[in-house]
């Protein structure tokens, strides 16, 4: 509790908290639209009557025109829950100033808890490495955000990662459906980790994984004799980084091959996110791919 | 693999900078705290073992790299063939085979010509600061210079003056000379260039020291033989002259067999020889010969008109072939009125002269009437043992001894040769005159063998004993089986078949031994059997002792009646007047006309000249091309004086001119006329170079020597190679492009490993 009090932090939060804001005000962001289809307001389309619907949305006025039996439909707005899903493990560390992946991924994680809170949603948050390190549970209340800012500055980074055992744990926690918003450098056994994604899809939670690479992991830019420090194990690894590389970029290509086919199996939404890129940019791509919204 | 700067091998030590560099870069490097571990051992995982090859095969290539670069400064050589590297001083020694068939001509120019000119052609590409050392070389070397080895104007001057000998080819003396030459010189590059026909002879003489001369040599510098000649000459050699009959007396025209050898391998047609008297080339009669096949030795009776008496010059010339230097041949023979013949007879009968035992010989050496016989060139004197004198020796010009006893035996039945005869006769024999010894029943083996043999050296072979064949088995004379030129028409004319009807009944057992080596410089001393008994058995032996010659008959001058009986003892030879007379008169002929031998020298042989005079007067000798070379005073040796004359090394007549020594001045005064005055000296080219012409292939040479010269050919184009083989043989460039090739293969491995995979 200490950290969330911090000055240090709270300047950082704040600054954090500016940023997320930014990047959301820049958005034009409706409603939330459930993706269910209800019985609100906003007409969808009309449907043929079977037996067993029931007769209060019998369109009477479609009857008298065509003396068929016809459903109105409406599209419903609901509340629902996000549950954000950090990783801070060792790995995440990796990078200097904007393009450190953990900031990034704070960033990101700030982002989407001020979209959701905007929409009047509630969202929680989840720090994990090889355990959950913190947990805020889910809230719709506009302070929420700051607590939400406060503990992801705190957030210090310690273990390796281990995201399936967390990912089948939350999948046990949450009934309630919801969006699951993974944010990971997924530096982990990938059937593993697809296979918490799995239950997560099983338990009708929509989730979103959010991987997060450092532009030096994708291109592997590195020369002359490097001895390469693994962050999250002793291992140490001295060689050419420009005779390994093609070898490095076919064996990263594969795992992203495997992690995006995997993850479209489950029906997962996979954002790669380059912490080169702006995170706006990124964000946008995925919000209006996940929205359907004309970005003005 | 030898090197022309060895210390620049050092530098292969740099062969730990690329494995220090290897360890140092692997020391220097970046530390990176990495996330994505898992890929990058993936990676690492799937490069390692070729990227190990690829640094391994890196290194590798870069040290052999520099262990080139070390080995092409250090200026390697090839060990095979030694010398040095291009435009290193040449330490070079030229061998000349001067013998005479270097004179044959090849094209339209002789072999020496042609060996000269590569000889040239080499010192003109011989590098800076070279040396030269060029020797002359036919049965012996002589290292003409220059006395400057550097002063290669000189040496070209010494070259271009080299001319063939009438000697033969050994070129053993030669390699020895050169290897003192190379010895001497400084360069660590050293070559040897031996100019010659390669004709087998040279190699022949001394086979097994030549081979180590130059297994020696060829250690020390490369080995070049150059070939000058590609084909083996067509000649036709005169062999000899050989008066026909008799004894040469003035105003007769006397017949001379000259003889003739092809010693080629092709037939020469058309052949004129002719025969001159004391070079009257005007006068000379000439044969000519159709044809001579190859190998194949002819006789011509040339007729030559001898005036006066005394020491007269017969010259023998073939007109042309291809080979010059045996064309000629000339011989000093003796013409005299009468010659004194003492003999000796052992068994002498006053009373019944046909019964004596030189009844027979006597009458063969003076067939004509009694009248006449005071007038007969040949006049012998009989004496018998015991009136032999050394004081008689000394008016004769040759000695028979015919059944002689040398010791009376026990019972003294037979009267024996006094001892100071028989110790004068030895000094007879060795100043040049002629001995006959017949056998006969006084002859004892074991006495002839002790005094004769072993004492005095004068007889040709050990006598074993004698052999007594039954009466109707007898011995015969195998005329085919003459050796001695003179007694080749014995042989050859069928007039003389009746040489194989002679029968031989008891005859001297000779012991025949083995040919001992003899000292191919010196005249032949071993005993030649001239005539041989069907059964192979000696009849007739000789033998050179010093200048004189003896002649052994094995059987016995006399028939050798039988007691009561008409039949001979010994042999019916004397009989049959119709081949006695001639052998005889031959065999005399034959001595006497040897004993002009002194006057007669085959090249390359050094002559002990007995002036006539007790009086020390200076000599000089006029060489045939005119110049003079003073001999000085005779030295005494053994009460005589003896003039060495030296080794004489071109054929053609030399002449010994007595000067007269001006009191206390010691200055000799030379006669005007040097080109006929004084003593003629016939020296004849040693016809052992023209016997076998055949020259030796590269194969049998490098057989031969055991290792593989460089072998070039006079005259042809590739005589450059010496130039050209100096700039080859040194290694460096071979070893310079190995080092581009390593660097080509360095820099593309390294951008082919650079590259990622």
């Amino acid at each position: 509790m200490t950290n969330y009090l911090h000055p240090d932090v709270i300047a950082r939060a704040q600054v954090l908290g500016l940023k997320a804001r930014t990047i959301v005000e820049g958005l034009r962001v409706g409603d939330h639209r459930s993706p269910y289809r209800g019985f609100s307001v906003e007409f969808v389309q009309h449907r043929e009557y079977v037996p067993g619907d029931d007769l209060r949305y019998i369109d009477w006025k479609s009857y008298g025109r065509s003396e068929r039996y016809t459903i109105k439909q409406y599209e419903q707005e609901t509340n629902f829950a996000g549950h954000l899903l950090l990783d801070a493990s060792r790995s995440m560390l990796y990078g200097e100033g904007a393009t450190n992946k953990l900031e990034y991924a704070k960033l990101l994680a700030a982002a989407l808890a001020y979209l959701v809170v905007h929409q009047r949603d509630s969202v929680s948050l989840n720090v994990f490495d090889a355990d959950w390190r913190e947990r805020l549970p889910a809230s719709g209340q506009p302070g929420h955000v700051q607590t939400i800012l406060h503990t992801l500055e705190s957030v210090e980074p310690r273990e390796k990662t281990a995201i399936a055992p967390l990912l089948h744990d939350l999948a046990q926690q949450v009934r309630r459906r919801g969006l699951v918003f993974l944010i990971s450098d997924c530096i982990d056994d990938v059937p593993a980790l697809l296979d918490g994604l799995q239950h997560l899809r099983f338990q009708g939670h929509e989730v979103t994984l959010f991987h997060i690479l450092h532009p030096e992991e994708v291109e592997f830019p590195f020369g002359g004799m490097v001895k390469f420090d693994a962050m999250e194990e002793k291992l140490q690894l001295l060689t050419r980084p420009q005779l390994v590389r093609p070898a490095y970029l076919r064996a990263l290509d594969k795992y992203l091959r495997e992690l995006q086919a995997g993850c479209e199996a489950n029906r997962v939404d996979y954002v790669l996110m380059n912490t080169a890129k702006p995170l706006a940019e990124t964000l946008i791509g995925y919000l209006a791919r996940r929205l359907k919204v004309r970005i003005v | 693999m030898t090197f022309l700067s060895p210390f620049m091998l050092l530098g292969a030590l740099a062969v730990g900078i690329p494995i220090a560099i290897h360890l140092f870069f692997r020391s220097r490097y970046r530390l990176v705290p990495w996330a994505a571990m898992k890929f990058l051992l993936t990676s690492i995982e799937q490069t390692s073992r070729r990227l190990r090859f690829q640094e391994l095969l890196l290194l590798i290539l870069r040290c052999t790299l520099l262990v080139v670069l070390a080995l092409a400064l250090a200026r390697p050589i090839s060990s095979v063939v030694r010398g040095g590297g291009r435009g290193d001083a040449v330490d070079a020694v030229f061998v000349f085979d001067t013998s005479y068939s270097m004179g044959a001509s090849d094209g339209a120019r002789s072999r020496l010509e042609r060996a000269q000119d590569a000889a040239l052609r080499v010192i003109e590409q011989l590098p800076q600061h070279s040396t030269v050392q060029i020797i002359a070389c036919a049965d012996r070397a002589a290292l003409l210079g220059p006395r400057a080895p550097a002063n290669l104007d000189q040496a070209r001057v010494l070259v271009q003056s080299l001319r063939p000998t009438s000697l033969a080819t050994d070129l053993k003396p030669g390699l020895d000379e050169a290897a003192e030459a190379l010895a001497r010189g400084q360069s660590s590059n050293k070559e040897l260039y031996l100019l010659s026909d390669m004709q087998k002879l040279g190699w022949e003489q001394q086979p097994g020291g030549l081979v180590r001369a130059f297994q020696d040599i060829k250690d020390k510098a490369t080995v070049f033989l150059v070939r000058a000649g590609t084909r083996t000459p067509a000649n036709v050699a005169v062999i000899g002259i050989t008066p026909q009959s008799g004894v040469p007396r003035p105003g007769e025209r006397v017949g001379f067999a000259v003889l003739v050898g092809n010693t080629g391998v092709e037939p020469v047609k058309d052949v004129k020889i002719s025969l001159a008297v004391d070079g009257d080339d005007k006068n000379a009669e000439t044969q000519a010969l159709a044809k001579i096949d190859p190998g194949e030795t002819r006789a011509l009776t040339l007729a030559a008109k001898l005036d006066k008496s005394g020491l007269r010059l017969l010259t023998a010339k073939i007109d042309h072939d291809d080979m010059p230097g045996d064309n000629r041949f000339d011989q000093v023979v003796l013409v005299r009125d009468q010659v004194s013949i003492l003999v000796v007879d052992g068994n002498p009968s006053d009373r019944n002269p046909e019964s004596s035992s030189s009844f027979f010989l006597a009458h063969a050496l003076a067939p004509v009437k009694e009248s006449e016989r005071a007038k007969h060139h040949l006049q012998p004197r009989l004496v018998t043992p015991r009136l032999a004198s050394p004081a008689l020796l000394a008016k004769a010009d040759l000695c028979i001894l015919v059944n002689v006893a040398l010791d009376s035996g026990p019972k003294k039945r037979a009267e024996a040769l006094p001892a100071d005869f028989v110790e004068e006769l030895a000094r007879f024999v060795r100043k040049g005159k002629g001995l006959i010894v017949y056998a006969g029943d006084n002859v004892q083996p074991e006495a002839y063998n002790r005094v004769l043999g072993q004492k005095y050296g004068l007889l040709p072979l050990p006598i074993q004993g004698l052999i007594e064949k039954p009466a109707k088995a007898p011995l015969a004379i195998d005329r085919a089986s003459a050796q001695l030129p003179a007694y080749w028409r014995f042989k050859e004319d069928d007039y003389y078949k009746g040489f194989n009807d002679i029968q031989v009944w008891r005859t001297l057992e000779l012991t025949e031994i083995a040919k001992e080596q003899e000292d191919a410089t010196k005249p032949s001393v071993s005993p030649t059997v001239a005539l041989r008994y069907h059964d192979g058995k000696p009849a007739v032996v000789r033998r050179q002792v010093d200048a004189g010659e003896v002649l052994l008959i094995a059987t016995a001058a006399e028939p050798g009646f039988r007691p009561e009986s008409s039949h001979p003892g010994w042999t019916d030879w004397p009989l049959r007047l119709g081949v006695y007379v001639p052998f005889v008169d031959v065999t005399v002929s034959h001595l006497l006309h040897g004993q002009t031998q002194t006057y007669n020298v085959t090249a390359g042989h050094s002559l002990d000249w007995f002036p006539p005079d007790s009086q020390p007067r200076g000599y000089t000798l006029v060489q045939p091309d005119g110049k003079a070379v003073r001999l000085g005073v005779p030295e005494k040796r053994t009460n005589r004086l003896v003039l060495a004359v030296p080794n004489l090394f071109q054929s053609g007549v030399y002449r010994l001119v007595q000067t007269s020594i001006q009191p206390g001045s010691g200055d000799e005064t030379l006669p005007r006329t040097l080109k006929s005055a004084g003593t003629p000296l016939a020296v004849t080219p040693d016809l052992r170079e023209s016997q076998d012409l055949e020259a030796l292939g590269e194969e049998q040479l490098n057989q031969r020597l055991g290792f593989t010269p460089i072998h070039l050919v006079a005259g042809a184009a590739e005589t450059n190679q010496s130039g050209a083989d100096r700039l080859n043989r040194e290694w460096t460039m071979w070893f310079l492009w190995a080092l581009l090739a390593l660097a080509l293969g360095e820099m593309t491995l390294a951008y082919w490993c650079g590259r990622a995979w």
